[in-house]
């Protein structure tokens, strides 16, 4: 059953009200009740900081906005700021083989947690990897 | 860090240098508390998951492996 009302309605409604209005409508841009942007104190932060970290809280926000729907459920990351990998220096490591039903399945669950579809993984110096290398047995090169 | 938890409880490991990953459009982005954890993230679940299977890789065994 569908339910309808006079616009006058929602627009004598309290703020909460129309929040969810807004988001029934389609828009996810602020739902009652929940912000997105930074509060005054965070932004007074980031202007002292630099703005340094700022991207990387805009990735986390943007993942967050695009977990559409389920924007009250998802849990905000942790997002480090400053951590820069070397493209050839750094090895991404992650538990097991690259099986596309195993990741398929990961990624889901980290979306239905946070919102963002991610695969978990650990990054290590590649000089620290030859120690490992040299311990294991056997080695299987893939392009 | 392949003797410790979770990556201790696999017997194969999978190196992918994260030069490779960026390449082919995937994010890295440190998350968590743990100073070596990282997520790749991606926005199309099939196609994330289809670029990360064919970044080049190698596996390798955990010498460090406990059930």
């Amino acid at each position: 059953m569908l339910l309808t009302c006079p616009l006058s309605w929602l627009q004598s409604s309290p703020p909460g009200r129309r929040g969810v209005a807004r988001m029934r409508g389609g828009s996810l841009a602020s739902p009652a009740g929940l912000s997105l942007e930074p509060s005054p104190g965070q932004a007074r932060l980031e202007r002292l900081s630099g703005n340094r970290d700022e991207s990387r809280r805009r990735v986390a926000r943007a993942s967050r906005i695009t977990g559409t729907g389920k924007i009250d459920n998802v849990k905000l990351r942790y997002v480090r700021g400053g951590d820069v990998l070397a493209d050839d220096e750094d090895v991404v490591v992650r538990g097991g083989e690259l099986d596309a039903t195993v990741l398929r399945q990961d990624a889901q669950r980290n979306h239905e947690v946070y919102g963002v579809y991610g695969i978990s993984v650990f990054v290590c110096a590649a000089s620290h990897l030859m120690r490992w290398r040299s311990r294991s047995p056997s080695s299987t090169s893939t392009a | 860090m392949a003797q410790q938890v979770p990556l201790v409880h696999f017997d194969r490991l999978t190196l992918v240098k994260a030069g490779v990953i960026r390449a082919v459009g995937l994010r890295l982005e440190a998350t968590g508390r743990n100073p070596r954890h990282f997520d790749i993230t991606f926005d199309e679940l099939d196609d994330g998951v289809g670029r990360l299977c064919r970044c080049e890789h190698v596996v390798v065994d955990n010498p460090y492996h406990e059930e």
